[in-house]
């Protein structure tokens, strides 16, 4: 996984969105799982654009310094494809 | 006895069901459990139960079921066919939800506001909903929530209440056999029923025996997620479903309600429908 990677929220996957958290349900699975609010931020931006937009919108929004929203973006990536959340 | 007896019609949801059966006795067992389902003959189409003892030679379970003539279960014994058939014809309901989502749960209404307490089983739904309903709380339905995510409107389904024993609930009961460790109730014999009315709240009741208790708000979020534990139809109704349970904890406050006595829940429920809260 690295920034040029573009993950994208797969299409079975339904995301309630109560801020600052969201809900997202897998049509395959029937499984439920409830993100915090930074997950859920980064869930948001999985659009299929580059993890480096991502990050860099992160970076923006929050003002946390972008090698730490790296490591958390690049973590939360790799968990969510885990769980076969994302479409590659 | 012999011969086939009927019992009904009465209605789940707005769906017409009777009950034909080969025990004249049993017939009345029906008759007085679903006293509350009860509405006018004449309903078009209803759907037919037939539960059928199968005679002498089947013993230790006698009974078979049929759903407008199609087979549902044909080994039934005595002590669960009430059970058995009330969990059908919440089936029957379920499978013709339309919009409304369904919850496992209970709702019981205070001052025209429902408040729905959606649990696994042993949480203390049931018991809970029997001491509302005792205490003055309209009775809506106990174990299968019928809720309008559009109008926010909890539809009643006044099913039986089964009230496990012995239990808090015993003093309430009225003749019952002392072998019998789960007892059907008609609500109306306990207390009022209630019309489709409001909701206000979402509880999610357990029962802690050794802490006071406390009812804790719940983000929308979290809301969300626990009603999925508490809904049955969310695989078959997929994301259509998951979206009017979304709508629904939109507009509807949830909270975890933690408790053991039966007054103390009640006082902190009042609370929390009162018109002032």
């Amino acid at each position: 996984m690295n920034e040029d990677d573009r993950p994208a929220r797969h299409p079975a996957v339904e995301t309630a969105v109560f801020e600052p958290e969201v809900v997202i349900y897998d049509d395959r699975s029937g499984m439920v799982h409830h993100l915090n609010p930074s997950a859920s931020s980064i869930w948001l931006l999985l659009d299929g654009r580059p993890l480096a937009a991502v990050i860099d919108a992160l970076t923006q929004s929050t003002g946390m310094a972008r090698d730490d929203l790296r490591r958390d973006v690049l973590q939360a990536v790799a968990e969510l494809l885990d769980a076969d959340l994302l479409s590659a | 006895m012999t011969g086939r007896f009927h019992a009904g019609t009465f209605e789940a949801g707005g769906i017409a069901f009777t009950v034909e059966t080969n025990d004249a006795d049993w017939a009345g067992r029906f008759r007085e459990v679903f006293r509350d389902l009860r509405v006018a003959d004449g309903r078009p189409s209803p759907v037919v139960f037939e539960v059928l003892h199968q005679g002498i030679s089947a013993t230790t379970h006698p009974w078979a079921v049929w759903r407008d003539g199609e087979p549902l279960e044909m080994t039934v014994a005595d002590h669960y066919i009430l059970a058995y058939l009330l969990w059908e014809v919440s089936r029957l309901m379920f499978e013709r939800t339309g919009e409304r989502v369904h919850i496992h749960g209970a709702a019981l209404v205070r001052d025209g506001r429902a408040v729905v307490l959606a649990g696994r089983s042993h949480a203390g739904k049931s018991t809970l909903a029997g001491w509302l309903t005792y205490r003055g709380w309209g009775f809506l339905t106990d174990e299968a929530a019928l809720v309008d995510p559009d109008a926010l409107v909890v539809a009643p389904f006044w099913r039986p209440i089964g009230i496990r024993r012995p239990g808090p609930l015993d003093c309430i009961l009225g003749d019952v056999l002392p072998e019998e460790d789960e007892v059907l109730v008609p609500a109306s014999t306990i207390g009022a029923l209630a019309p489709a009315t409001p909701v206000t709240a979402i509880a999610f009741p357990s029962l802690s025996p050794n802490e006071p208790t406390a009812l804790s708000p719940l983000s929308p979020a979290a809301t969300l997620v626990e009603l999925t534990r508490h809904f049955p139809g969310l695989i078959a109704g997929g994301r259509v479903g998951f979206r009017r349970l979304a709508r629904l904890v939109t507009e509807v406050p949830g909270y975890m309600l933690r408790f053991y006595d039966l007054d103390d829940a009640e006082r902190v429920l009042r609370e929390l429908v009162s018109p002032t809260a």
